[in-house]
């Protein structure tokens, strides 16, 4: 069945996943998002490959799209903000400290490994970032009990659907059940992505609005 | 009148000095025993009146003292020459050490200061330096390493006493682009360097005319061409199987029925046994260990991912005679003299007649002998394939091989070599690209946007000054000319290292934890395997350990796995000769019963034509047949064209889209040599075709449908993979940055959607689309098809069980799809088995 969001509750936390990539949760109204990698085409430009870059216009406008929608009181992005920090010009720079401004929302970033070094002002950031029963992190982390989950981006996950007549790649949610880790989809436009593995419970994002649970 | 005098004085002069050259030769022949065959001695008078040309010979007659004598005759001092004087160009590396011996050979004879010396991948660093610093007087290279000795400062000095350049293979070459890899660096050897003669090697074929301009280029005097009557016997010998019924049906790797080959074969003899696929290669490695232990130290297996010191260590045990049979891929297919081959094994079908022609010669190195090789079959229909070349090779007609043309993609990989060395101005670049072959056709627009990419990134980059690959800078001399280079030292270091035209997978080294390298896998196999898997490669069972910097570690294993790594290769169809006369290979089939000449292979397949008969229908000369078959969940539709796999991949293409212009759906779409099949899993009803047959027939709209067809399918984008890499948009690897390159690595697919949405008329994009229309498709051949097709009567049966005709294609793995559907449709029915 496809629908336009999933829910589903750890203990007593409810969390949605959205077709737009990202993940809502609405008691404590944060939504989170992760690898989006803005500046990809300038750092590609600058190493001689010309990769036209009009996909972070596009990055920005679906984040505002989703802000609007959830109207978060934070937004929280799982690593890997900017593809590389010495691609980062002033333009970007400044378009992304304008960003709390310009959502009306709390911004905070869990550096990913791309990340590295960035000094970006009105933005909070953390290394891991750890509440009551649920750890955010750019990469996995090991979990010291089973009552707490882990929420993290980096590995971009996807889903190969085929059948005789027919095969698709689509981005998805993965949820590793034993040790409690749920990878988000990556959110950013210039993105690739890898396949993850079978025992893992899959959400496919079909398109903007639908999403799908792959029972396997 | 004193004038006239003077000339034929000087003629003769020169004639005299010719013959002594040619008696000089001679004695090189008689010294070691042979007789100079007349096309011989007309390549050396050819060349010493200063003509450039193109020899065609059968493989095996003594083609490289044909085109090496005469130049080689000609190198007067060569220990205080400064430059290379004879460039040798051999399309693979393991031909370089038997070329090099041969030469020297003939080097002494005429002086032993002559050097030889070889540059290829292979090559140290430290050899590379020497060679520039003092130059050989004869340079054995490939393409791709001519390719990238342009890229080099020192290229103008290593080459400015050049006399003479040398192809060999040159069919070999011309198949694929490192032909027009090729041509673009004759382009630039041409224009540097005046009065160079060009000489090139083929092995008989159809268009000769076209290979000899595309070395010489357009505006030269035309080639010489010689060619020798020397005819070669061939005998082929087909496997055939032993009972009828057991028999496999299909696959492609004919394991099956091994025991029938290994009865004929002499254990003793040298044997190379030809495989089409390096995964096949392994199978039938592994099988012929596993029935031949007494031989396990005798059999090898040679294959272009294996190490490089593995396959030297084969090469060489078979000269040695310590390794009797080999079984190999194309890896083999060209020179390495291991001579004598004593048998030769071809496993499935050749495809074309040259290969198979090729590959018989291995078994006789010697002019006029007689050629045997055993043809093994891996599915039955292809001994209709070997009757239909028996015939062929009776009638003595050869096939054309076609050299791509306008690719843009390894114009712009030669542009960025020339920046990355001497620099190039643009005016003289573009008319030495123009006189190229396979570029005459070049439009000035398409050549301004080719500078406009490597300089801008392309129309939508101008504004970003950040970008930038190649920079004008003006000449000392003269402020109006300038010349384009290549600055940044990474960016020259990362193009020297992705140079080439064959583009593949990305892969990743194979290695023994404690260290030993295997060879390469392409990552694709790689990231599906899990610490503990087992899988079979270069001959080993291997566990897997652990996967890091592109390595994986493996340890030896003596459980058993079935897993055995696939390679993405190059597809091959059928010839177009070959498919004419399969055809009418097949309207005999119909008439066995009481036709007079039936030779063994159309004999054993009596059983199979039979069953084909009782169930549907063998098509005609007038006829030709469709087959539905449909199942509980999915109808197929299987056409028989007979017209070589691309054709009927076409023709599957352009009847998806028909059909989903009447109705919306999706359909999975197979094709082989044979025919097509469209399956859908949906209950549809296929007989519309007949009923509608002037619809899928119609010629006229083809262009238009099959421009259509193309963007709904994933075959652009799989081309454009290819192009990608050769332009330099996608990086293969960079040995040393391992880990940050990852940075830098994104999907061409990722290339192709940005392109086409951001940047309308992109001319890379435009190549992927000409290159499945034209390479792919083949839209004349379509075209032609469809005419002949729409004469015919059509046949159309529904089949209650698979046919022999439909089989293969029933169990060939889905390949492509074409829908129209919404994405949120095609999802619900995938993952129908999912949630039933």
């Amino acid at each position: 069945m496809q629908k336009s969001s999933f829910k589903f509750y750890w203990e007593d936390t409810l969390l949605e996943m959205l077709p737009s990539r990202a993940l809502f949760i609405p008691q404590r109204k944060e939504l989170l998002i992760c690898d989006i990698h803005l500046g990809k085409a300038e750092y590609f430009q600058q190493n001689g490959i010309p990769l036209t870059n009009n996909s972070d216009e596009n990055n920005f406008a679906r984040i505002k799209k989703i802000v609007k929608k959830y109207s978060p009181e934070k937004l929280i992005i799982l690593g890997d903000l900017f593809h590389n920090i010495y691609s980062i010009d002033k333009t970007l720079q400044k378009k992304v400290e304008g960003l709390p401004e310009l959502l009306k929302t709390n911004i905070e970033l869990v550096l990913g490994n791309h990340d590295e070094g960035c000094d970006i002002k009105n933005i909070k950031v953390y290394n891991i970032r750890k509440t009551k029963n649920i750890i955010f992190s750019h990469e996995p982390v090991n979990l010291e009990n089973n009552k707490t989950l882990n929420i993290c981006g980096h590995y971009h996950p996807k889903i190969y659907l085929k059948n005789k007549g027919d095969n698709l790649s689509l981005s998805c949610f993965a949820m590793d059940m034993n040790k409690n880790i749920l990878y988000l989809p990556a959110f950013g436009d210039l993105t690739g992505g890898y396949p993850c593995k079978k025992s893992f419970k899959k959400w496919a994002v079909v398109s903007e609005e639908k999403i799908i649970e792959i029972k396997s | 009148m004193k004038n006239i005098m003077q000339n034929s004085k000087q003629n003769s002069k020169q004639n005299s000095k010719q013959n002594n050259l040619i008696s000089k030769i001679k004695q090189f022949f008689f010294s070691n025993g042979w007789e100079p065959l007349p096309y011989q001695v007309e390549t050396w008078k050819a060349f010493l009146n200063g003509e450039s040309g193109i020899i065609q010979v059968p493989t095996g007659c003594g083609k490289t003292y044909a085109a090496l004598m005469g130049p080689l005759s000609q190198i007067e001092d060569p220990k205080n020459n400064k430059s290379v004087n004879i460039l040798l160009i051999t399309p693979l590396k393991a031909l370089s050490r038997d070329l090099k011996n041969s030469i020297q050979l003939a080097a002494l004879h005429f002086n032993n200061e002559i050097t030889v010396e070889i540059r290829n991948g292979d090559t140290t660093p430290y050899e590379k330096k020497k060679q520039l610093a003092k130059p050989p007087n004869i340079l054995i290279t490939t393409p791709e390493s001519l390719s990238l000795l342009l890229s080099n400062k020192e290229s103008n000095n290593l080459f400015k006493e050049l006399s003479s350049i040398i192809i060999d293979e040159w069919h070999e070459l011309m198949g694929s682009k490192r032909g027009n890899q090729c041509e673009l660096s004759l382009s630039w050897l041409r224009g540097n360097i005046k009065n160079l003669q060009i000489w090139a090697m083929s092995a008989t074929i159809g268009n000769i005319e076209d290979a000899g301009r595309a070395i010489v280029g357009m505006s030269a005097i035309k080639p010489k061409i010689i060619s020798t009557n020397i005819q070669k016997e061939i005998e082929i010998i087909s496997v055939l199987p032993e009972e009828e019924t057991t028999f496999p049906w299909s696959g492609h790797l004919g394991i099956r029925s091994h025991s029938s080959l290994l009865k004929i074969l002499d254990e003793n003899k040298s044997t190379l046994l030809f495989t089409n696929t390096r995964n096949q290669s392994e199978r039938w490695y592994q099988c012929l260990k596993f029935f031949l232990p007494e031989m396990e130290d005798k059999i090898a297996l040679h294959h272009g991912s294996l190490d490089k010191e593995d396959r030297k260590r084969v090469e060489e045990g078979v000269k040695d005679g310590l390794i009797k049979w080999v079984v190999c891929t194309s890896s083999l297919d060209l020179g390495v003299d291991f001579q004598p081959v004593d048998q030769i094994v071809q496993i499935g079908s050749a495809k074309n007649l040259a290969r198979l022609i090729q590959r018989a010669g291995r078994s006789a190195h010697r002019p006029g002998a007689k050629s045997k090789i055993i043809f093994m079959p891996t599915n039955s229909l292809e001994l209709l394939e070997i009757s239909a070349m028996r015939r062929i090779i009776k009638s003595g007609i050869s096939e054309e091989i076609r050299l791509p043309e306008l690719s843009y993609d390894v114009l712009l990989q030669h542009l960025i070599s020339l920046a990355c060395g001497n620099g190039f101005d643009p005016t003289i670049e573009k008319e030495r690209i123009k006189n190229c072959w396979s570029y005459r056709n070049l439009k000035d627009q398409d050549w301004n946007w080719c500078l406009d990419f490597l300089e801008y990134g392309g129309k939508c980059l101008k504004a970003y000054p950040k970008y930038k690959k190649i920079v004008k800078e003006k000449s000392q001399n003269n402020n109006e000319n300038f010349k384009y280079f290549v600055k940044d030292k990474s960016l020259i270091r990362m193009h020297k290292f992705n140079i080439g035209t064959i583009t593949s997978d990305k892969f990743v080294n194979v290695k023994y934890v404690k260290g030993k390298s295997l060879g390469n896998l392409e990552e694709n196999f790689a990231s599906k395997l899990n610490p503990g898997d087992t899988f079979y490669f270069a001959g080993k069972m291997l566990q897997f350990v652990r996967i890091r910097d592109m390595i994986l570690y493996v340890k030896k294993s003596s459980k058993r796995s079935s897993l055995i790594p696939a390679w993405v290769g190059g597809q091959m169809a059928i010839s177009d000769l070959l498919c004419e006369s399969l055809r009418k290979e097949i309207d005999i089939c119909n008439e066995l019963e009481n036709y007079d000449y039936l030779n063994p292979e159309l004999n054993s397949l009596r059983p199979i034509l039979k069953k084909q008969k009782f169930l549907s229908n063998i098509p005609k000369k007038g006829e030709f047949l469709i087959e539905i078959y449909k199942t509980k969940d999915l109808s197929s539709l299987f056409v028989f064209t007979l017209d070589g796999k691309f054709v009927n991949e076409g023709i599957a293409f352009l009847w998806a889209l028909r059909l989903t212009k009447l109705k919306q759906s999706t359909f999975s779409i197979t094709a082989n040599d044979f025919g097509f099949s469209l399956t859908t899993s949906e209950d549809y009803d296929f007989s519309i075709i007949k009923k509608e047959a002037d619809y899928f027939l119609d010629n006229k709209k083809l262009e238009e449908d099959l421009e259509n067809a193309i963007n709904f399918s994933e075959l652009t984008k799989r081309r454009f993979k290819n192009i990608a890499q050769i332009s330099g948009l996608v990086n293969q690897n960079n040995p040393t940055k391992t880990k940050t390159s990852s940075q830098l690595q994104i999907s061409s697919s990722l290339f192709y959607d940005v392109f086409t949405k951001y940047e309308q008329g992109h001319l890379l994009i435009k190549q992927s689309h000409q290159e499945v229309k034209e390479y792919q498709l083949e839209n004349k051949r379509i075209s032609r098809s469809l005419e002949r097709l729409k004469n015919l009567k059509m046949l159309l049966n529904k089949i209650k069980t698979p046919t022999p005709f439909a089989f293969p294609l029933l169990v060939e793995r889905l390949k492509n799809t074409l829908s129209n559907e919404p994405i949120e449709k095609r999802v619900e029915k995938l993952i129908k088995k999912y949630s039933d």
